[in-house]
């Protein structure tokens, strides 16, 4: 790809201030609400801020080898660990199924396709609202549907031991479209003739699917499962919104934690150190995708 | 012979509408109950007929309560505002950035690149702390302008105007220098005016994050002055209030918008939002 040279010298006088005035605002806004928010957690978290007198004291290590010893991150940790669980393969292999089905384009698929993303485009406190209500034990629209068929109410979001599991039913269901969308950028660039071989090679539609879409696909499939996980372990929103970490912490997540560490008890040291823990799983995260997205680059050449 | 495919055809028209209705149904209990009367909220739950979605006596008055008694005016004009706001302000500043890096190299543009992908990895849940305390420390904090401009720089953006601008024939640029154009002129003259689909796709892509404001503004703001429609549904729906009509009115007004403009921009966004996941 060609690039013009910027080669220091009073002749690209013009081309420097070129650079200076569209790089400039992006960088300060970046260093400003980026970076230095990522640098100050790193420094706070060796701190006890007192948010009232603004006094911080240098507490070295103790904020993160209390994060090991506090029962209650160590479950947030395992509390997002299970939501991930859940809701990976779920929405990966939902949405998969979705983009096979709606691949084709057929009369009804771009009625499908706009349905499916609605919810991805819709806010997440109204999807979160709505779901929420239709899940209420004994006014909500679900209980009433599960009566009718003959199965017993559910509690959902009231329970602890359905809790988890609704909000990860409320994130599959706004998210699942854009998950479909990954997989048709993806189908869309298999060549057709793939296709067209192994059909003459007397291959079935599941065949073909297995011999040619999955092996075709494993660069998204990796690309969807890197991203999915990552939104996994940063699930807040519809948390806060229903059950603020509860029935009895079954909601719990790391994000929660943190937030409930820096804004109910004031800890915002010790909510930092949690931050840079939670930074560094999803840079280990990101880096695995780099990482998954180079190699796949260098077998193709 | 002739009956079988038909009966196959109507069991998978069947199907397919029962998958619409999957992500449909909460929409339309949603529209429903938005013109019930709380009388007729909880009437017709069980057992689930036409009446549970479609009022009997329709009403604005759950619209008349919201905009006018409980501010909700107010709410959605600050959302609009920080829509507006949001994508004019991160589609200039992105644009900007995405020129200088997909057509000129200078010392530093790795370097650039480099800093904007690694904020890419930390998401704003993980440092959601340390930028309320820097933005607190600016003296921003219940200001508008902490509502967005934290979410200016956009690193998905930068690299989805980068890569547009990549497929832009550097003839273009040599013919601009020729005829005398200096180098910011490029940019705007002749550069902009052909990534206009991707500007759209990054634009509405961050209508959409803007309007769904929810944890940023309720962590930021402390007075109601700001205050986006996200944070005031959620506060009606946190409340425990039994006035679900109210939750409904408000989801509605908050819906209707996005709504429009997902359908008739639809292309847009599912090209912008592919050519993300493509990218490596």
């Amino acid at each position: 790809m060609d690039r013009y040279q910027y080669k220091p010298g009073r002749k690209d006088l013009d081309l420097l201030f070129a650079i200076l005035l569209y790089v400039v605002p992006t960088m300060v806004l970046v260093f400003l609400f980026q970076l230095l928010p990522i640098y100050k957690a790193f420094e706070y978290s060796f701190q006890k801020i007192n948010l009232m007198s603004g006094a911080k004291t240098f507490v070295g290590m103790k904020n993160y080898l209390a994060a090991f010893q506090d029962e209650r991150f160590l479950t947030s940790m395992v509390t997002t660990i299970r939501y991930f669980l859940m809701r990976v393969p779920i929405q990966v292999i939902v949405g998969f199924l979705l983009a096979l089905l709606i691949y084709k384009p057929q009369r009804w698929t771009g009625f499908l396709r706009t349905v499916i993303l609605l919810p991805v485009v819709t806010s997440m406190v109204v999807v979160t609202a709505i779901l929420g209500l239709m899940m209420h034990p004994s006014n909500g629209l679900f209980n009433s549907i599960l009566q009718m068929v003959g199965i017993p109410s559910l509690g959902f979001l009231t329970v602890p031991s359905q809790a988890l599991e609704s909000i990860v039913f409320i994130t599959v269901w706004k998210n699942t479209g854009l998950t479909m969308l990954f997989f048709l950028a993806g189908l869309m660039a298999i060549s057709p003739t793939l296709y067209e071989a192994a059909q003459i090679d007397g291959a079935s539609a599941l065949q073909k699917h297995w011999y040619v879409t999955i092996p075709m696909l494993k660069k998204t499939f990796a690309f969807i499962l890197i991203t999915t996980t990552i939104h996994s372990f940063q699930v807040f929103g519809p948390i806060l919104m229903t059950t603020n970490g509860g029935p009895l912490n079954a909601t719990r997540v790391i994000v929660m934690d943190i937030y409930e560490n820096a804004f109910v008890f004031n800890q915002m040291g010790y909510a930092s150190a949690l931050s840079v823990i939670l930074a560094l799983i999803l840079i280990v995260i990101s880096l695995l995708q780099m990482r998954v997205s180079k190699s796949e680059k260098r077998g193709k050449r | 012979m002739k009956t079988m495919p038909f009966a196959r055809k109507t069991v998978f028209a069947l199907l397919l509408g029962l998958l619409a209705m999957v992500f449909l149904l909460p929409y339309l209990w949603m529209l429903g109950s938005a013109f019930k009367p709380r009388s007729e909220l909880f009437t017709y739950v069980l057992p689930v007929s036409w009446k549970t979605f479609i009022p009997l006596s329709p009403t604005l008055d759950n619209f008349k309560r919201l905009l006018v008694d409980l501010g909700f005016l107010r709410n959605i004009t600050n959302t609009l505002l920080l829509a507006v706001v949001t994508v004019s302000g991160s589609v200039l500043v992105c644009a900007m950035t995405a020129f200088v890096l997909a057509m000129i190299e200078f010392p530093g543009r790795k370097l650039i690149f480099f800093l904007i992908m690694f904020t890419m990895m930390v998401p704003f849940e993980a440092r959601m702390i340390p930028t309320f305390l820097v933005v607190q420390n600016l003296g921003l904090s219940n200001k508008f302008v902490a509502l967005f401009l934290p979410w200016l720089a956009d690193a998905f953006m930068i690299f989805l105007f980068t890569n547009h601008f990549s497929e832009i024939p550097f003839d273009l640029y040599n013919a601009a220098i020729i005829d005398g154009c200096p180098h910011y002129k490029i940019f705007w003259k002749v550069m902009l005016p052909n990534i206009g689909p991707a500007l759209i796709s990054g634009g509405l892509i961050k209508f959409f994050f803007a309007w769904d404001s929810y944890v940023w503004p309720l962590i930021i703001l402390r007075s109601p002055k700001w205050q986006v429609i996200g944070v005031a549904i959620a506060n009606l729906f946190t409340d425990q209030s039994i006035e679900w009509e109210l939750i409904f009115a408000g989801s509605l007004l908050s819906t209707v918008p996005v709504v429009v403009l997902f359908f008739v921009l639809q292309k847009y966004y599912i090209a912008g939002m592919m050519s993300g996941g493509l990218k490596e």
